[in-house]
C-alpha cells in the first residue's frame, strides 16, 4: 500500500510557501517510491503565482492530490449555506492570478486531484483556469471563476482519457467557453456566463471520444453543448431551448436572470446558490458514487437539485422515519447533521 | 527588488514526447517579494538556492513562463528560460552549486550578471 507524502501549503510556518515549490519536491517517480503525494493548501493569504504539474510518474494508487487543510476551505466555513458562492478567498483558500494565454493550473501528469480550491484567472487573453493533459484528472468541489474577454476559449479544458469532474462552479466572464472534455465525467456543474454579460460561446464542448453529463447546468451561452459522442447524459438543464446532450430528463428553457434560478447571477455581486422553485429543483439524477454530496458538503437529495448546489438540506428530503437512512442518520442524536431539529421538522 | 527559489540540480523525472517537461537545473521555481517567508524546508533543501536580485518584473515573469509551443503536437519547457549556471562568472556558479551555506544569496550587486545568464531555452527535440 502506498505511504502518504504529506506536506502543508501556506505563508504561516507551513512546509512550503508556494505551490510550485510543493510541487517541485515532489519524488519525480511516486511509482517507484511507492507513495501518493498530497499537498494541503492554508488559508494563511491569497496564492498569487500559477502551478504547473509536470514531470512525475504516478498510477491510480501513486497519485498526486492538492486540496485544502481541514477547515481552510470555503467548504468548511462555517456560513457556507449562507455565503455567496463564488470566488472569495475571506472565506477559503483561492488560487488568483492573472494570466493571459496560460492558465492558474498546468496538469501534464496523469491521476492528478484537485479538490475544494477557489481558482481564478483575471487575465484577459486566452487565459484559462484549469488545464489538464494528463489522463485520470480529478476535480472536486471547485469554484472556477475566469475572465477571458475578446477571444472564445476554456474556463476549464481537458484532453485527456478519463477525467472526473464533480460538483464545479465554473464561471465564464468573457467570450470563452465554459468546459472542452474528452472522454470524462462532468456530475452536478454549473457552466455559467453572469446575466449581464452578453451570451456567446458554448458551455461543454467533447470532440473526441465519449463524455457523460449528468445533473449539471449550463447559462448564458448561445450554444449548450457541442458534444461528438455521448455516453449516457441526462438530468441537465439549460436556458436555451435545443443543445442538451441525451434524452433522458433534460430540462430546457429555463428562466435565467439575474434572480432566477440562483440568488445573483450578475457578474459583480455574483452568487451561485440555487433558490428554489425552480425548474433545476428536485430535477436532478443523484449519483451516489461521485456526487453523494453537494458542493457544500450537504447531503444530496434524491432526486437533487441540477446542479453543483443543493438546494434543500438533507433533513427535507426525509418524509417518513423510514427516510432517515438516506440521509445517513442512524439515530435520533444524528438528526441535526441533517438540519432537522425536531420531530415537526421531519415533515 | 525580488526572490527567485532556483533549482540547481535536474530532478529526473519524465520528459513527455508530446507536452511538458520535468524540472532541470536553473529553472527557476518561484518568485516571490523581498522578505518573503520562505519555509525551512525551501530555506534548506539542498536542490534549491534562494537568491535576491534586482530583477525587473518584465524578467521575472518571463523566468517562471511555460515553455512555447503546442504540447498537444510537440515537446515544451516546464520552463520557457533558466539561469544558465555556464554563463555565470566561476565564483558567482561556484557560490550557487556549492553545497548551501546561506539560506538567502544576495545578488543584488550582481543583477548584471544574472540578468546575462538568463537563456530562453531552444526547442525541446
Amino acid at each position: 500500500m502506498a505511504t502518504e507524502h504529506k506536506h502543508s501549503i501556506g505563508t504561516t510556518g507551513r512546509d512550503y510557501s508556494t505551490l510550485q515549490a510543493w510541487e517541485d519536491a515532489c519524488p519525480a517517480n511516486l511509482v517507484t517510491a511507492d507513495e501518493y503525494y498530497l499537498g494541503e493548501c492554508y488559508n494563511d493569504s491569497e496564492f498569487t503565482a500559477a502551478l504547473v504539474i509536470s514531470g512525475e510518474t504516478t498510477d491510480a494508487t501513486r497519485y498526486i492530490k492538492l486540496t485544502v487543510a481541514a477547515g481552510q476551505s470555503f467548504q468548511d466555513h462555517a456560513d457556507v449555506r449562507t455565503n455567496s458562492l463564488c470566488y472569495n478567498q475571506s472565506n477559503g483558500v483561492g488560487v488568483s492570478v492573472s494570466v493571459s494565454w496560460g492558465q492558474v493550473f498546468l496538469i501534464q501528469c496523469n491521476y492528478v486531484k484537485i479538490s475544494r480550491l477557489q481558482i481564478r484567472n483575471t487575465g484577459t487573453d486566452f487565459g484559462k483556469g484549469v488545464y489538464s493533459q494528463g489522463t485520470y484528472t480529478t476535480i472536486e468541489d471547485c469554484i472556477v471563476d475566469v475572465a477571458v474577454a475578446g477571444i472564445a476559449y476554456y474556463a476549464v479544458s481537458s484532453n485527456a482519457a478519463g477525467t472526473l469532474i464533480v460538483n464545479p462552479v465554473i464561471v465564464m466572464r468573457g467570450a470563452g467557453n465554459g468546459i472542452y472534455l474528452e472522454s470524462s465525467t462532468l456530475v452536478g456543474a454549473i457552466i455559467i456566463k453572469p446575466s449581464d454579460v452578453t451570451p456567446s460561446g458554448t458551455g461543454i464542448i467533447q470532440e473526441y471520444n465519449s463524455t457523460k453529463i449528468l445533473s449539471s447546468v449550463i447559462l448564458g451561452f448561445t450554444t449548450a453543448t457541442a458534444i461528438a459522442t455521448d455516453n449516457g447524459s441526462g438530468y441537465n438543464a439549460t436556458d436555451l431551448a435545443s443543445g442538451l446532450p441525451g434524452s433522458t430528463a433534460n430540462v430546457y428553457n429555463v428562466t435565467y436572470n439575474q434572480t432566477t434560478p440562483f440568488v445573483d447571477a450578475d457578474k459583480d455581486s455574483f452568487d451561485a446558490r440555487a433558490i428554489a422553485a425552480t425548474a433545476l429543483a428536485a430535477a436532478g439524477y443523484r449519483d451516489s458514487t461521485n456526487a453523494p454530496n453537494d458542493i457544500s458538503g450537504t447531503a444530496r437529495a434524491d432526486p437533487p437539485t441540477i446542479g453543483a448546489w443543493e438546494l434543500a438540506a438533507a433533513g427535507s428530503a426525509i418524509k417518513t422515519i423510514f427516510d432517515l437512512a438516506k440521509a445517513s442518520v442512524k439515530t435520533v442524536n444524528d438528526l441535526a447533521i441533517a438540519s432537522v431539529k425536531s420531530w415537526a421538522g421531519l415533515e | 527588488m525580488s526572490e527567485l527559489l532556483i533549482r540547481i540540480v535536474d530532478r529526473g523525472g519524465v520528459d513527455l514526447p508530446r507536452g511538458y517537461g520535468d524540472s532541470k537545473a536553473g529553472d527557476v521555481v518561484a518568485i516571490c517579494p523581498d522578505g518573503w517567508a520562505w519555509s525551512q524546508d525551501e530555506l534548506t533543501n539542498e536542490r534549491w538556492r534562494i537568491v535576491r536580485v534586482g530583477l525587473t518584473e518584465v524578467e521575472c515573469m518571463n523566468l517562471i513562463a511555460v515553455g512555447d509551443g503546442d504540447p498537444n503536437t510537440q515537446p515544451c519547457w516546464k520552463r520557457k528560460c533558466c539561469i544558465g549556471f555556464a554563463s555565470l562568472p566561476t565564483a558567482l556558479r561556484n557560490q550557487l552549486t556549492r553545497a548551501r551555506t546561506e539560506p538567502i544569496i544576495n545578488l543584488t550587486s550582481k543583477v548584471a550578471q544574472v540578468r546575462t545568464a538568463v537563456i530562453l531555452k531552444a526547442p525541446r527535440t
